[in-house]
């Protein structure tokens, strides 16, 4: 067993044992003489094991030419040439309390509040650490919503490196100096970011574009284009949409009637506005009703659903439809009473359900926010939770906080589940004097030893709402002597664990770049 | 020592005191909270009647707390000092209750010895002898004991080279814990770690486990047949031996040794978990002399909190005591003193080029062939991708393969911006796993 041998020829004849034939000390070897580059020093200490057991020799070869391979590699060349250096960095990076926070954000503490730090960091004009950005990239790539925010906290170095992983391509493709190349050539969620972007800047552009390419869009990607479409809506879409009406695809006609529906001078707006004058009359103070006798083949390519959903007579399901699509400006022209009185006499008279049914239908899909609001009066007075959800969405922040205001200054007896759940769905974008309102609501119950746990689950949705000039108040006056207190303190812990780390994050920030480290 | 959020939570026994730790860390849950100098205590009420009370001392560090946990430090005691790292200002009381002055003074009282060892009066003669003899008795009954344990081993080994690595897979638990076992009680624990491991590899089935099984499978052996020639073996070469075995060195005679005087800076870490046993690799580099230095701590239960005071980036100026071996790497710190955070210089490591490193590499096995690892230090490396695998390559063009998660390799790219970064690693099965890196001014923990 002298000749010398190759680690991993070792490595072969110990997979099999000493014992095999194949291994054994006289199974043939290759020739010393083959060697490349004589090794005399380890060929002296091999000769030296020749004499011991075969499988003493096996381990002492393995040990010696092991560590003799190991000792004599030389290093490899690299494979990969060196990359572009980054561009230089213009901005500065967030302190390090600062990137301290992203971290524990990006291992997952408070995660839905990324957002909340990028804001910071964007409006102090600082960027996240580079060692953070693989992650933030892949938040991007995971969540739409959130990229303009993520992309101010990236820097030259975040764009330079984005450009190295395909899977981060969304930095560059929906930004305004992307080329159109990502249109023709990018994959789906690039294409629709970059789309979006496009329609929000040159929403005649975008829609030609889109009509274009419409006959090799897929079905599901046509109903997103659609809903995307909302953004800068105007008659000019019209006869795009017109189009799309006509799809194969439900939810493709669905998207492309809400659309038409919000254009009063649409002709599926007129064509519906002239289905339901015969039908519904205001006159002499009241609401006279004669309900559609059928639903003809047109009124179902405009999107009228024939059958009925359970409960309801099938004129009056066509009849809210034709209410649905039909311009609620039509039911205040200059002359009639104002919305309220309307609402009023049509929640006094016989085609309550119907009437009310088919303006908050309308209200959601025109998105029309001064009917929505009228309406919520109603569906609020008569316990109708999930239309008024559905309305207060409608409206904007101010007047969302506006209505929400109101029901808690005279909540009523079981109103305040309802409205918890209300506040939970409501635009985040809370006033300080609307998060404090909140906070006393919520001590009020507390107070009350009310159980509250129907909407518990939603402690930490306020927490996530409140203003951040209100956090510092949200933790203190609490009625800790109330009976109940223990339960409520127990199911606050996510709550004031949230306020607790949104006011460390605004404090950061507030205290703005760290000092200079100074010598002890 | 400058406390940052990680080196706060790094004390935490378990992810379930890092989260309740966390949870407490809020002002508002607190009834007292107070700081002076480098201790800080409070009171927060817990499931008992009475608040507990807890303390903290900074240099330590070290924590008292009234409350019942076994986890060391409990939730209240890492609360209490995250408050202090997140909302200092929080910590409003000043002057420290009777209990928290009087544990410090204990504490201070415990320390003072240890840091400036007392001279005893000399020791009656007559028992220093008998102990001396004792002691020498248990030497002996320790070297005949691991004498007979690695027999022991030698059979094993023969007897998996006789039957081939390929059966191994098919062996049950008992045929690699046994002979583990054996090692633990012939007082080898350094070879039962390393033989303990070996079923995993197998186990895990990586392309390669033949080939790193037969490595490590003649590292035993040669501990084996080195230890029954250790007489003629240099002492140096013995000390290794002695190591691998897992004899113990007495701390306090070896920091009774002259060291190494350097101005050292921590360019790595990585705490390992072993079952119950946390290990902390903290790597040191000296500016002068371009030695690298492995300072261990270890935490065998909850209740014991690794070394946090050498956090990367840190300078010190210290005397390190290394432990002898032919390739002496792991030591002691003695004579420490802190230099200033401030401009973090460029650091000085150790091996200017790839080549260079992986000569150092091989100087280091062909010296001690049972190192596990080398420390791996370069000044100038630019992270690169190719074929889907991570490495880093020099201005000479010379490449180290990474032993990185594909998501921090991207996180070391971007670190580098491209450029040249000092990178610090373990060099180990072929690859360098990255401890630390120096970019644009600052250390980044790996």
């Amino acid at each position: 067993m002298g000749a010398l041998v190759n680690f991993s020829e070792l490595v072969s004849r110990a997979l099999l044992g000493t014992e095999s034939p194949a291994a054994a000390p006289n199974a043939p070897l290759p020739d010393p003489a083959a060697e490349t580059a004589p090794r005399p020093l380890l060929a002296r200490f091999t000769e030296a094991l020749a004499a011991e057991h075969p499988e003493i020799a096996l381990l002492g070869r393995a040990a010696l030419v092991g560590t003799h391979e190991r000792v004599g590699r030389r290093p490899t060349r690299s494979p990969a040439p060196l990359p572009d250096p980054a561009p230089a960095e213009t901005q500065k990076l967030a302190a390090e309390p600062a990137q301290a926070l992203l971290r524990r954000l990006l291992q997952g503490e408070a995660p839905e509040q990324l957002p909340e730090w990028l804001t910071r960091a964007a409006r102090a004009g600082l960027l996240a650490a580079p060692e953070t950005l693989p992650d933030l990239l892949a938040r991007g790539a995971a969540q739409p919503d959130w990229r303009d925010l993520i992309r101010s906290a990236l820097g030259a170095r975040g764009v330079w490196l984005a450009e190295r992983n395909p899977a981060w391509a969304w930095v560059r493709a929906d930004t305004a100096d992307a080329g159109e190349e990502v249109w023709q050539t990018g994959t789906r969620a690039l294409r629709a970011a970059w789309w979006q972007r496009l329609r929000r800047q040159d929403p005649a552009r975008a829609r030609d574009l889109l009509a274009a390419a419409w006959a090799e869009e897929g079905p599901e990607a046509r109903a997103a284009f659609l809903v995307g479409l909302a953004a800068g809506l105007s008659s000019a879409d019209e006869e795009f949409l017109n189009l799309a009406l006509r799809d194969k695809r439900k939810e493709v006609r669905r998207e492309a009637g809400t659309l038409l529906c919000r254009l009063p001078a649409s002709a599926l707006s007129r064509r519906a506005a002239d289905r339901v004058r015969p039908c519904v009359h205001f006159a002499r103070g009241r609401w006279e009703i004669t309900l559609p006798e059928q639903c003809d083949t047109a009124m179902v390519q405009d999107g009228v659903e024939p059958k009925p959903p359970a409960g309801t007579g099938e004129k009056a399901w066509w009849l809210i439809q034709l209410l649905e699509m039909t311009p609620l400006a039509e039911w205040t022209p200059p002359t009639a009473p104002d919305r309220a009185t309307l609402l009023a006499q049509a929640r006094a008279g016989e085609w309550r359900q119907e009437l009310l049914a088919g303006w908050v239908r309308a209200a959601l899909r025109q998105a029309d926010a001064d009917w929505a609001e009228t309406l919520l009066t109603a569906t609020w007075a008569d316990g109708q939770w999930e239309a008024c959800g559905g309305l207060l969405a409608v409206l904007p922040p101010a007047r969302q906080q506006a209505v929400l205001l109101g029901w808690l200054a005279s909540p009523g007896p079981a109103a305040g589940e309802p409205i918890a759940r209300l506040l939970a769905r409501s635009d985040p974008a809370w006033s300080p004097a609307f998060s404090a309102r909140v906070v006393a609501f919520l001590r009020t119950e507390a107070r009350a030893d009310l159980t509250a746990w129907g909407y518990a689950t939603s402690f930490t949705d306020f927490a996530r709402r409140l203003h951040p000039a209100a956090l510092p108040g949200a933790v203190a006056g609490w009625p800790t002597e109330a009976p109940g207190w223990p339960a409520w303190e127990r199911r606050l812990g996510d709550f004031f664990a949230l306020i607790e780390f949104r006011t460390l994050l605004h404090a950061t920030f507030d205290a703005g770049p760290a000092p200079a480290p100074t010598t002890p | 020592m400058a406390w940052t959020l990680e080196t706060a939570m790094g004390l935490a026994p378990d992810p379930g005191a890092a989260k309740a730790g966390r949870e407490l860390a809020a002002p508002r849950k607190w009834s007292v909270l107070g700081a002076r100098a480098e201790c800080l205590w409070g009171a927060v009420q817990g499931s008992g009647k009475a608040p507990y009370q807890v303390a903290a001392d900074l240099t330590g560090p070290a924590f008292k707390c009234t409350c019942p946990s076994r986890k060391f430090p409990c939730k209240h005691s890492l609360g209490l000092l995250l408050i202090y790292v997140q909302q200092p200002a929080a910590l409003t009381a000043v002057e420290p209750p009777g209990w928290v002055a009087e544990w410090l003074a204990k504490r201070r009282e415990k320390a003072a010895p240890a840091a400036a060892p007392a001279v005893d009066a000399p020791p009656d003669p007559a028992a220093a002898a008998k102990a001396a003899a004792a002691a020498e008795k248990r030497v002996e009954s320790r070297e005949a004991r691991v004498t007979r344990g690695l027999a022991d081993l030698g059979v094993w080994l023969a007897d998996v080279a006789r039957l081939g690595l390929a059966a191994l897979p098919d062996k049950k638990a008992a045929f690699w814990s046994e002979p583990a076992a054996r090692l633990v009680d012939a007082q080898a624990p350094g070879l039962a770690r390393r033989l303990g491991v070996l079923a995993d590899w197998v186990a895990g089935g990586a392309a390669d486990w033949p080939e790193r099984l037969l490595r490590e499978l003649a590292a035993l052996h040669l501990v084996r047949s080195g230890w029954a020639r250790r007489g003629e073996l240099p002492t140096a070469t013995v000390a290794d031996l002695r190591t691998v075995i897992g004899f113990p060195v007495a701390q306090a005679d070896l920091l009774t040794e002259p060291g190494v005087r350097d101005e050292w800076v921590v360019a790595g870490q990585r705490v390992i978990t072993e079952g119950a046993v946390r290990t902390q690799r903290t790597w040191l580099f000296g500016t002068a002399t371009g030695r690298a230095a492995l300072s261990l701590s270890f935490s065998a239960a909850a209740n014991q909190p690794l070394d946090l005071t050498l956090p990367i980036g840190r300078r010190l100026a210290a005397e390190l005591v290394f432990y002898p071996g032919a390739w002496p790497q792991r030591a002691l710190v003695k004579n420490r003193q802190d230099l200033p955070a401030g401009d973090v210089p460029p650091p000085l490591l150790p091996h200017p080029t790839i080549a260079t490193a992986r000569a150092a590499a091989a100087a280091a096995w062909a010296a001690n062939p049972w190192l596990e690892r080398v420390p791996i230090g370069v000044p100038a490396v630019v992270p690169t991708r190719s074929r889907g695998a991570w490495g880093v390559r020099d201005a000479a063009g010379h490449w180290l393969p990474l032993a990185v998660a594909e998501d921090r390799g991207w996180a070391l790219l971007a670190l580098s911006g491209g450029r040249p970064l000092a990178l610090m690693g373990e060099w180990e099965q072929e690859t360098l796993t990255p401890l630390g890196a120096w970019a644009e001014g600052r250390w980044v923990r790996w």
